[in-house]
């Protein structure tokens, strides 16, 4: 365990080797913030059994779990205590947590009635291990006792609720006639939430303290941190994190997620954005919450199906770095597209009080081979193009202020809602992070009227679109001349990978080669075949089927070509 | 005058369609006293003779002769009317001599009735009156009268017969009612049944108020009028074609009604808002999607875009004052309304929910930006979501709530199978509206010994309704949910061959609930207890109650499914069990009777979902569908009789669900043997060998013998890629007179062909039975000694449960000797060891009982008499009951006194 903080640390190193802007980095070692200072709610956290790592608080043989009851959000009530005692709500709930407070002058007291049935919960406010109950009167007024009763437990989950939602409990110990003023009883170590306790005989009676003793984690715990505020509007670059665990890690689980906002205040529904999907552990993960923003914060959730293991955080670091701009709006023209087609698009971005920029990256499923023009404030500039990996950027005269940039380019749409993704760079400020294009209204002409960086086509069911094979007829001799056969294909409407197989086969259905097998996801693909089956060996003259496979969630499909080889 | 209110009430009644069945039905359910008219004493009841016959048929009143005396005052004329004392209004009363008569009720042997004809029905009294009057406050009346209950016991049967031709007009408040089992199969129908059958035809109708049943029970309060309500009709037709086949129809349909509607303005297929739906508009609108395969966290509903159409009919005053309306039909979006997702993560063109995330879209017509019709216009709105993998969208609205007026989510749309690469993309188009009406219709197919072959195929489609409230409107407009529902068994019997084969479907939506209008009392669309009406019960038990608990019918208390091998109508698990003396806990932990009764571990039988329950033992919360809701697959196998007594079968099951994600692929080889050793006894010797792929969740409600009550019992779906072997034999000895010894022994191997995270490699139950007991005499005392044991060596198959290998010892001596005649004295001891079979200085292991011993000791005195025509038993005794768990001990008591008549 203790060796964890260097891995950590190589872990952050290896992850931000290229990293630009500021890395905020806690946990996992010297040089980098500790945890205890960095929160704003925490829920049953504990910082110091493993220095460097946050975990689920751990429950000692000592520790009366029950004292904590209110701070954990948990409560003491009773259905029936109001009425038989003739009390106001508020003075119940005083008398009611006088069990919980560790007072031993103050009780929840039954006298002066004479009844049976009373009946009061207690929600311990987490599903925490209990392996003890012990509940008794106040010195001195011992013969006070509750002198028979019924202890009901429930862990809080979603199997123990019934069809309404309310705790199904389970009767844990039935003693009609006791005689013991100090009820002690041993609990099988297990999860639980909820405690009821019912009066099965008439008396007066009182409890001074009611105590709930357990061991292990607490099923869930969470850690979130204090909101940093970057000083003004920032772009969020890389996220990393490492965990660990105690026990049995396939029991325990924890997620990341993160938000950021343009005011102190988080709930500000308006100005801050919800909590983002989680971050994967181990890999660094672009943040995707909504940037620039000024303020931004990041949330641990820690879980465990099983009450001796838990799951440990190591460490968290991420890249903060100034906007280039307080804004960055962007919309697509038009927004709607032939599925497969060409179509010419319109990428506006209009700039608020920008520092200046001179690069956009368009990123899309397919790649963007054309493009047509570049337009500042309308005027046409110089441009230059290069291919990255899913998509091109472009670069410009570096655009300041508040100007509008236009980009018209080619490109297909391959499935609903394809995304263009833009970020802008600028050179001369290489150690920034890129700041991405957000959606919104980039200007009121008749090429930016959508407000959405994506494009829909029709929905349909076809997976495999647009295969073609080219030249006819295919002659790999080796002259130079239609040596290699060109198969593209377009794979839509998917929004994750499915498995692609495409082969050639002869007449009689033998596979004479694999051209492909993999996975792909929608996009554009192009494959080539030399006209070699798979030993090697040129094929012989004739006719060959090249079918395309694709083995969706949904169901298979596939299609084929015709492919004659002459030499 | 009588005979005008007859007409009127009979006009009223014909021109209300849904009325003419119960109004026919309603006059002809007057019970008589069989009175002929010509068998009243003409003495007491005067009639009109007619052609030599006394009779009673209306003859209005009519000018009479000595009434012509054109007075002023009132009274001149004598009436008849309520005459029952020639009581004269205007007369002096004096009772000095003729001392006063107290009123008595004229009725009380029986009434006079006449039908809507005006003819004279009988004297007696009315046992059972519905009427459906349109429109009118209140105006479905059902009219059960205490005679009802306790003349006939909650059931009359009105029947006819003509050569062939046989009816039959069953009324009960429980008649074991089942046209299908996919349509309508209930332990207790409340209602009206009607059966024709002739030799080639078999027609049976349905009917009942299923929202206020009428006041039959103690669990039933009476609402005898009601406004609002909801009628079940329903019937099933055959016809036998040909020698070899029969063709059947079924329908059944639960509408909603609302009786302000004049006739004809409501549907009896889907239905009528009622007057609780209709209390106000919908002004907010909820759209939710969720991940219907929550557990594997990935892959679950994805949003791409969303929009809502609204139709409305706007009122408009022209020019000259005239009002005519104009339909209008926009997009929620055209209209301001453009919900932002709450919940869910936002991608890169889509939104998405995965596990326990939720997307939720609130249209709220109350929004300041909002510029479309009023909600006051609105009549219809479908919610347009365009959506790919794993969704599960559900739908609400201020209007459809809980009791606490909590917005309740109904199922809208699932995705079918488990897709995660957004491969089934399409666009979802939901109109939304509040449940009115639930429709099944479908067909049957028998053919028998064709070729050899008997076929039995049934299709069915639910229709589920709903409509769209609106308090301008009268009609409002419906949409409708359809879900398909067959099966197919085939079989052939080719000695010493034989075949089955069965194939099956059932979409998740095919639906067999149907929400209750009761009155004004506004729908708490989530509480089923309460709200809903189930066509096929849940009856594991197959006796006449249903497992759960829905209004107006009675709960079963206990459910121990099995057979009854002693046909005394009583689970053979449960056998002191009856309807006045309910018994909760079954024999098997119960002391003295648990020597005869086995734990159904123990037993063999076959368990085709794999789920560690033999399948006949199994007690599930769903409808008794012949196969699962969201199944689809067939099950085929093919055997061979050995030799009497003796056979092999081998089959395989291929099933798949069809919106949840699972599969079940199982081969399987049984080979069975029963063989009787004449004054020896028998052996039986079963064995069961699987393959199989099946990770379909089964989950059940099962005793638990550590809870001792029944508890869910999830499918540990220990059956995911696992050879499967049970073997079972057991041995019945007879040999000596008065001895009896029944061993058994189970072997069940489960082994998993890859690494399951939490299941062991082995899953292995290894059970052993012995037991024995012998009668005999000394003197006149019999005694019964006998002796019981049971070794359990159980790895289960969850890691999370504790290894098992568990002995019980029991020692039962029960002697009773006859005292006087007819009374006897019995005395019971039975002592039982459990032990932990372990070495001595290890824990018992947590999760496992501890060692225990208890004896239990019982007295009791028997008395056998006839006493008023019964054969009375009364037994009178005490039991007393110590169990020792290491150094502590408990001692329970019980004291009886208990008087049985028999009809023996």
């Amino acid at each position: 365990m203790n060796g964890h903080w260097l891995l950590s640390l190589s872990l952050l190193a290896l992850f931000f080797a290229p990293a630009y802007g500021e890395i905020i980095a806690i946990g996992g070692g010297p040089g980098t913030l500790e945890w205890d200072g960095q929160h704003s709610d925490i829920s049953v956290i504990d910082f110091t059994s493993n220095p460097g790592q946050i975990q689920p608080a751990q429950t000692g043989p000592e520790d009366n779990i029950a004292l904590k009851i209110i701070e954990r959000g948990g409560t003491v009530t009773s259905p029936n205590a109001r009425i038989v005692l003739e009390i106001s709500r508020s003075n119940l709930e005083g008398l009611l947590k006088n069990m919980v407070n560790g007072d031993s002058t103050k009780a929840f007291e039954v006298k002066g009635v004479s009844a049976t049935g009373i009946i009061f919960r207690i929600d311990l406010g987490e599903r925490l291990g209990v392996n003890r109950i012990r509940f008794f009167p106040r010195k001195g007024f011992e013969e006070f006792f509750l002198q028979g009763y019924e202890l009901l437990l429930n862990d809080g989950s979603e199997e123990q609720k019934t069809l309404a939602g309310t705790p199904d409990f389970k009767v844990f110990k039935n003693v009609e006639r006791n005689l013991e003023p100090i009820v002690d009883l041993d609990v099988p170590l297990q999860f639980v939430r909820f405690i009821e306790v019912r009066q099965l005989v008439r008396g007066e009676w009182e409890i001074d303290e009611f105590q709930v003793f357990g061991a292990g984690f607490a099923s869930s715990a969470s850690y979130t941190s204090k909101i940093f505020d970057h000083g003004q509007p920032a772009v969020f670059g890389g996220i990393t994190w490492a965990k660990g665990s105690i026990g049995e890690q396939s029991k325990t689980g924890v997620t990341l997620s993160t938000r950021s906002g343009s005011t102190p205040d988080p709930g500000d529904s308006l100005a801050w954005s919800a909590w983002s999907a989680p971050y994967p552990a181990g890999v660094r993960s672009d943040i995707v919450s909504p940037a620039p923003r000024r303020y931004s914060q990041f949330r641990f959730q820690l879980e465990t199906s099983e009450i001796l293991s838990a799951a440990t955080v190591d460490s968290i670091a991420f890249e903060v770095a100034p906007a280039l701009a307080d804004s960055l709006v962007g919309e697509i023209w038009p927004q709607s597209a032939l599925i497969g087609q060409n179509t010419l698009l319109t990428y506006t971005v209009k700039t608020f009080n920008s520092r200046g920029f001179d690069r956009l990256a368009i990123e899309t499923l397919a790649p963007v081979e054309i493009v047509r023009s570049v337009q500042i404030d309308g005027t046409e500039v110089a441009w230059e193009k290069t291919d990255i990996s899913g998509g091109v950027e472009i670069s410009f005269p570096r655009v300041t202020g508040n100007q509008t940039l236009r980009v018209a380019f080619e490109n297909v749409a391959l499935r609903y809602n394809t995304f263009f993704a833009g970020r802008v760079t600028d050179s001369q400020q290489p150690e920034n992070l890129p700041q991405a294009i957000t959606e919104g209204d980039a200007a009121a002409d008749s090429l930016a009227r959508g407000n959405d960086l994506s494009v829909t086509i029709r929905v349909g069911k076809d997976l495999i679109h647009s295969f073609t094979v080219a030249p006819a007829p295919f002659t790999p001799n080796g002259d130079g001349i239609n040596d290699e056969l060109q198969i593209t294909y377009d794979i839509v409407n998917l929004i994750d990978q499915a498995q692609i197989f495409v082969a050639v086969y002869d007449l009689t259905g033998r596979v004479r080669k694999v051209i492909y097998s993999g996975l792909n996801s929608s996009g554009r693909y192009r494959k080539t075949w030399d006209g070699t089956d798979a030993s090697g060996a040129k094929v012989a003259p004739g006719i060959y089927l090249l079918r395309i496979e694709i083995d969706a969630d949904s169901g298979a499909e596939s299609k084929t070509k015709i492919v004659p080889v002459a030499y | 005058m009588m005979s005008g209110q007859i007409f009127g009430r009979f006009l009223r009644r014909c021109i209300s369609a849904s009325a003419i069945i119960g109004t026919v039905l309603s006059e002809i359910l007057i019970f008589g006293t069989a009175l002929e008219a010509q068998g009243v004493d003409p003495n007491r009841i005067k009639g009109v003779r007619r052609g030599g016959e006394l009779t009673f048929a209306p003859t209005g009143p009519g000018v009479l002769f000595g009434a012509l005396d054109p007075a002023v005052k009132k009274w001149y004329v004598p009436q008849e009317l309520y005459n029952e004392y020639q009581w004269q209004q205007s007369e002096y009363t004096n009772y000095a001599r003729d001392q006063y008569k107290r009123y008595v009720n004229t009725a009380l042997e029986g009434d006079y009735f006449y039908d809507i004809y005006g003819s004279f029905i009988t004297k007696g009294w009315l046992i059972y009156d519905w009427s459906q009057t349109q429109p009118e406050q209140g105006g479905s009346n059902l009219f059960k009268t205490e005679k009802f209950r306790n003349f006939f016991s909650n059931l009359i049967i009105s029947s006819d017969q003509k050569g062939q031709h046989n009816l039959a007009i069953t009324i009960g408040s429980e008649i074991r009612t089942t046209l299908t089992p996919m349509t309508f199969s209930k332990p207790a129908f409340d209602g009206i049944q009607v059966d024709y059958q002739s030799d080639k035809y078999e027609v049976t109708t349905i009917l009942s108020r299923i929202s206020s049943p009428g006041g039959a029970g103690p669990r039933n309060p009476s609402v005898n009028q009601t406004t609002s309500l909801t009628t079940l009709t329903g019937g099933r037709a055959t016809a036998q074609v040909g020698d070899y086949i029969k063709v059947g129809a079924n329908y059944v349909s639960a509408h909603n009604s609302f009786q302000l509607l004049d006739a004809f303005e409501g549907s009896p297929r889907s239905g009528s808002i009622t007057s609780s739906q209709n209390a106000e508009n919908i002004s907010k609108l909820f759209v939710r999607l969720t991940d219907d395969s929550p557990e594997d966290n990935e892959g679950g509903a994805t949003l791409f875009a969303w929009d809502m159409i609204i139709e409305a009919e706007i009122e408009t005053i022209g020019p000259s004052g005239e009002l005519s309306s104009v339909s209008e039909v926009v997009r929620a979006s055209e209209t301001g309304l453009i919900p932002s997702p709450q919940g869910g993560f936002q991608r890169q063109g889509f939104w998405e929910a995965n596990g326990s995330e939720q997307i939720e879209l609130v249209y709220d017509f109350s929004v300041g930006s909002y510029s479309g019709p009023d909600p006051s216009e609105i009549r219809k709105v479908t919610f347009e979501l365009v959506v790919a993998n794993d969704y599960r969208v559900e739908v609400s609205s201020d209007r459809q709530t809980n009791a606490q007026r909590n917005n309740v989510f109904l199922l809208a749309a699932r995705a079918d199978q488990n897709v995660k690469d957004g491969s089934n993309l399409k666009v979802l188009k939901i109109p939304y509206g509040l449940p009115t009406a639930t429709e099944i219709y479908g067909m049957t197919l028998e053919a028998n010994s064709i070729l050899g072959f008997d076929f039995y195929g049934e299709y069915d489609r639910s229709v589920s309704y709903r409509k769209y409230p609106n308090r301008q409107q009268i009609k409002h407009l419906s949409a409708s949910d359809e879900g398909d529902g067959w099966m197919m068994n085939l079989s052939k019997i080719a000695n010493p061959w034989f075949f089955f084969g069965e194939a099956y479907s059932m979409d998740h939506n095919y639906n067999t609930s149907s929400i209750l209008a009761r009155g004004e009392v506004n729908i708490d669309y989530e509480n089923r207890t309460q709200f809903y009406y189930e066509f096929v019960d849940d009856n594991d038990d197959q006796d006449r109650y249903p497992d759960w608990q829905r209004i107006f019918e009675n709960i079963d208390l206990n459910v121990f499914p099995g057979l009854d091998e002693n046909f005394d109508f009583i689970s053979d698990f449960n056998q002191n069990d009856s309807e006045d003396l309910p018994n909760l806990v079954p024999d098997y932990d119960e002391p003295f009777l648990r020597y005869a009764t086995d734990r159904p571990e123990y037993l063999f039988g076959i368990d085709m979902n794999n789920n560690l329950w033999v399948d006949r033992f199994e007690n599930d919360d769903e409808a008794d569908y012949p196969y699962g809701r969201d199944h689809r697959g067939y099950n085929a196998y093919t055997g061979v009789n050995i030799v009497p007594g003796m056979r092999v079968i081998a089959g395989r099951t291929d099933e798949r669900l069809i919106a949840g994600a699972g599969e079940n692929i199982t081969n399987y080889v049984l080979l069975s043997l029963e063989k009787d050793f004449p004054g020896i006894g028998k052996l039986r010797f079963f064995e069961n060998f699987k393959l199989s792929a099946d990770n379909i969740e089964n989950n059940l409600r099962q005793w638990d013998e550590f809870e001792r009550r029944t508890v869910p019992t999830i499918d540990p779906l220990a059956a995911q890629d696992t050879w499967i072997n049970s073997s079972f034999i057991s041995f019945d000895y007879s040999k000596i007179e008065n001895l009896k010894i029944v061993s058994k022994f189970k072997y069940d191997l489960w082994h998993q062909r890859k690494r399951q995270p939490d299941l062991r490699e082995d899953f292995v139950f290894f059970g052993l039975i012995n037991k024995a007991d012998y009668i005999f005499k000394i003197s006149n005392v019999d005694i019964q000694p006998k002796i019981k044991n049971e070794l359990r060596i159980e790895s289960p198959a969850l890691k999370s449960e504790p290894e098992r290998r568990e002995d019980i010892l029991l020692f039962s001596l029960q002697t009773r000797w006859p005292w006087l005649s007819t009374s006897s004295m019995e005395a019971g001891v039975e002592y039982t060891i459990f032990r932990q079979l372990r070495d001595a200085d290890v824990a018992v292991r947590e999760g496992l009982r501890d060692d225990f011993s208890e004896i239990v000791c019982a007295v009791q005195f028997t008395n056998a008499t006839n006493y008023l025509g019964y054969g009375l038993t009364t037994q009178m005794g005490f039991r007393l009951t110590r169990k020792s768990i290491g150094n502590e001990s408990e001692t329970g008591r019980v004291a009886f006194a208990t008087v049985y008549a028999g009809l023996n």
